[in-house]
């Protein structure tokens, strides 16, 4: 499982977010139960999955959060953006 | 700095002919475990107490479904507010009469209906439309395990939840073409706000008695690692400098490998340090994990500074092998620190162990991301023993690495580690408790 999802969080205005915890909420396989913080400039890596598509969710430290899906393709990244306050595909 | 991918292939440096190993939990600050004479250290757990040779087994609908005995993990939950041992069953979801119980929002009688009303309008005429399968899909993908058990029973009656569950079940068996076609997020998103207030999200209660055990011995992670990506995970306690974790928490693969530094923080909760924390730059796992990323591999240990908290000793879990019919015959507890409330926040649940193979725990048991690392225990003969390390998260059942013999030799080789040597103190061999702490 050498596939990775990495990406940024914004809020509303597009600013960054640091602080936020992403996990995921949907997988098509096992994947690791480790959640990623994102740091300074918003960016954050979750690691160690399998190819599919995953849901994440990110929670801002007030509570807001938001949610979108990425495609992780075999052995592959995959880069997203998660903008607390909305729930959107990819 | 001392970082090492050490310990045999695939589990610790295991040796042959070594009894089974069963670790008795210590108590910490004095005490003893607030509960009655464990037995023998040395004796055999279960048939054979050794799980290597064990066919896989499955709890079967009956096991799933039996109330929890006065002696379970599960007195640990009880007494939390909002802990709901009835739902810990599979037979509380199915409910009396096939009703699915709403999960409603607390109103009382006839307000509940105005509330619950609407939502229920607006799921039924979606799921009955054209793109319902394909919403359903999509919306089942989102639900949490609890929604999801609760859907796949029998069920009749026409409560709100039975009702919507109905229509949702329908619409997920038409035709599956239609599931695949695109649809509206918004419309999912809806759906799924209706599930969860109407069936209800997850089973897990947060507890806040962190000073006393074993939540204590639970311990929130904050996990950098050297290419800057910072983690949140779980750890628990299985010596006095010796927290055991999933291998993801201390090693990554993809990340610079071992983890730049890990601040350990004991019972924590919410933004209150009862025990204050340490960073940790020592660790171990398996070269399971380390080369060839195996699962059922992925545990490790995080060796504390010396004095890590001050203060006397916190204590720590047992940990032991132990036989299917023990690990099937009761529910077992997953707590930790979940990345979907607020650093860090202790919460759990229990429920039955639903498959035990070779090297894997599966379970129903509510995880989040961030629970990596959680002790997934049982008590028996009145004590607490971790027989899971959990790591994975998936739509068919969460997972642990099941502590196995190999698995067990390495926990109490890793749990004494950074611990003095004198003449005078037990060494920790094989069968061997671990001392009390006084």
């Amino acid at each position: 499982m050498d596939g990775k999802i990495c990406g940024h969080v914004v809020d509303t205005t597009e600013r960054v977010v640091a602080e936020a915890t992403v996990f995921i909420v949907a997988s098509p396989d096992i994947a690791p139960d480790i959640a990623a913080l994102s740091d300074a400039t918003g960016h954050f890596v979750c690691d160690g999955l399998g190819p599919g598509v995953y849901r994440l969710r990110a929670l801002g430290s007030t509570g807001e959060f938001g949610e979108t899906d990425a495609t992780v393709p075999a052995a592959g990244t995959t880069a997203i953006v998660i903008r607390l306050g909305s729930i959107s595909p990819s | 700095m001392s970082m090492t991918a050490n310990e045999a292939l695939p589990h610790g440096a295991a040796g042959t002919g070594e009894s089974d190993i069963i670790v008795d939990p210590v108590s910490g600050n004095g005490g003893v475990e607030s509960t009655l004479q464990g037995p023998d250290p040395h004796a055999e757990i279960g048939p054979d107490g050794s799980e290597s040779g064990e066919e896989f087994a499955e709890a079967s609908a009956e096991d799933l479904a039996a109330p929890a005995g006065d002696d379970s993990a599960l007195g640990d939950l009880r007494g939390i507010e909002g802990f709901d041992e009835a739902t810990s069953t599979e037979s509380a979801e199915s409910a009396a009469d096939g009703q699915i119980p709403d999960a409603g929002s607390g109103l009382g009688d006839g307000q509940e209906f105005a509330f619950l009303a609407p939502l229920l309008t607006t799921a039924v005429s979606t799921l009955a439309s054209r793109v319902g399968p394909a919403i359903a899909s999509r919306v089942y993908n989102r639900l949490s395990g609890r929604a999801r058990r609760i859907l796949s029973r029998p069920f009749r009656g026409c409560g709100t939840a039975s009702v919507l569950a109905r229509v949702f079940n329908e619409a997920r068996q038409r035709s599956a073409e239609s599931a695949a076609e695109a649809v509206d997020e918004s419309a999912v998103d809806e759906i799924v706000r209706a599930m969860e207030v109407i069936i209800g999200t997850d089973d897990r209660v947060r507890t806040t008695e962190t000073k006393q055990s074993p939540w204590r011995w639970i311990c929130a992670l904050r996990i950098e690692f050297r290419t800057g990506a910072v983690y949140r995970g779980t750890g628990f306690l299985i010596g006095r400098r010796a927290v055991a974790t999933a291998g993801h928490c201390v090693y990554l693969h993809n990340q610079g490998g071992w983890a730049r530094r890990i601040e350990v923080i004991p019972g924590c909760n919410g933004a209150e340090r009862p025990f204050t924390s340490a960073v940790a730059t020592d660790y171990r796992s398996t070269s399971g994990w380390v080369q060839n990323t195996q699962p059922s591999c992925d545990y490790g240990v995080i060796c504390l500074p010396q004095d890590a908290f001050g203060g006397p000793p916190l204590g720590s879990f047992g940990f032991g092998p132990f036989s299917n019919d023990v690990l099937l015959a009761q529910p077992a507890v997953l707590a930790g620190y979940p990345g979907d409330k607020p650093f860090a926040e202790l919460w759990g649940t229990a429920r039955r162990i639903k498959m035990a193979a070779a090297d894997q725990l599966i379970y129903d048991i509510d995880s989040v991301g961030g629970q990596s690392g959680c002790p997934v225990y049982i008590t028996h003969n009145a004590k607490r023993y971790v027989v899971g390390i959990h790591n994975y998260g998936a739509s068919t059942g969460n997972s642990a690495t099941r502590v196995t013999q190999p698995v067990a030799q390495n926990l109490l080789r890793w749990s004494s580690l950074g611990a003095p040597t004198s003449p005078s103190t037990p060494s920790a061999a094989a069968g061997a408790p671990n001392p009390a702490v006084a």
